[in-house]
């Protein structure tokens, strides 16, 4: 690319060392690249939120029991907010503020429990039948921001 | 030849100058200048920056994965902040009125939802992904099995039909379920 300097001729004479590109072709090849952009184009961002199934049997699940000394992690989420449970018997309610579920101070009780728990990556999510989707998915979202990669969802009712 | 042979009009004739030498100003009547060159160049500088700014937006936005979701009409997905990037799967799309699989419906969502008894199990569900589960296995027996399947609910229903679903897709052999979330960027309120 850029521009050449014209070779002498050896006949004298000044000549213009002003060259000009032919943009044409360049120009063909965007807009080329342009049609193909706009023809392939996704325009709606979607993306997809991993889940594990646990306390449902099923055909092709394993019945491993967890290791007796390893505490587990068990947030439930009913109408009236949440409820943070260890498997040492210790619980934390976390009512809803106003309407909303309190995202915050659930937020806040994963993170004191990720410095308790720091290799602890994996959690239960059981929910109550009348819980709107999107709230189980907001709740999901808080507990893989405060970096608990392995969430998995039950239903209330089902044995841990 | 007589001379009325060069005074009738021509069919065509080059435009000689009109209204100009009546203009009593020197300049106008151009006398003084030489020929000028009807040779016009475009300045298309801006319009190569135009292009080139288009093609990075719309390469930055490119997704080499194409569309494998489309989203229904009646179905609003929620939004989250940490995903991950869609894969070839069976989708199951929850709306507040029905459940399909593959855009073929397998359930009556409202009845789901009056339903209360112990038994989880969505019939005609769990036998499509049965047969989707065979045929797979069939025309790819050396692929690893996966049971991925991608669950596209509405955001507004409640989790009682969506554990079904799960339930369902659990008994069928496809344990790796994927909500499908609209992306949310951390910034973002």
């Amino acid at each position: 690319m850029g521009g050449a300097a014209p070779t002498p001729t050896g006949k004298g004479g000044k000549k213009p060392l002003d060259a000009q590109l032919n943009l044409v072709p360049f120009i063909d090849l965007l807009s080329c690249c342009i049609s193909f952009l706009l023809i392939t184009a996704v325009w709606t961002q979607l993306a997809r939120m991993d889940v594990q199934q646990k306390g449902q049997s099923s055909a092709g699940a394993t019945d491993e029991k967890p290791p007796e000394n390893v505490v587990q992690l068990t947030l439930f989420i009913d109408k009236d907010g949440y409820t943070f449970a260890k498997s040492t018997g210790e619980s934390t309610p976390i009512p809803k503020k106003g309407e909303e579920y309190d995202y915050v101070k659930l937020a806040d009780t994963l993170k004191d429990a990720k410095t308790a728990y720091p290799d602890k990556n994996d959690i239960m999510v059981k929910s109550d039948d009348d819980v709107i989707y999107n709230n189980i998915i907001k709740t999901m979202d808080v507990v893989l921001s405060n970096k608990f990669p392995d969430v998995s969802l039950g239903d209330k009712g089902a044995a841990m | 030849m007589s001379a009325d042979t060069f005074n009738k009009p021509k069919l065509m004739e080059s435009p000689g100058p009109r209204l100009k030498k009546f203009i009593p100003l020197k300049f106008v009547r151009g006398g003084a200048h030489g020929k000028k060159s009807v040779y016009a160049e475009l300045n298309i500088t801006s319009m190569v920056d135009m292009l080139m700014i288009l093609t990075v937006f719309l390469l930055m936005t490119f997704s080499a994965s194409g569309e494998l979701l489309s989203v229904q009409k009646n179905i609003v997905l929620p939004e989250a902040q940490n995903f991950r990037d869609l894969e070839q799967a069976p989708i199951i799309a929850i709306s507040k009125d029905s459940v399909t699989l593959n855009g073929r419906m397998v359930a009556d969502a409202t009845v789901l939802n009056q339903d209360n008894t112990a038994d989880w199990k969505i019939v005609e569900l769990h036998d499509e992904m049965v047969t989707l589960k065979n045929n797979y296995k069939l025309l790819h027996p050396s692929d690893e099995w996966k049971g991925m399947v991608i669950v596209q609910a509405d955001k507004g229903v409640d989790f009682k039909v969506v554990k079904k679903v799960m339930y369902s897709c659990a008994m069928a052999g496809y344990q790796n379920v994927n909500f499908a979330v609209q992306q949310k960027s951390k910034g973002g309120g």
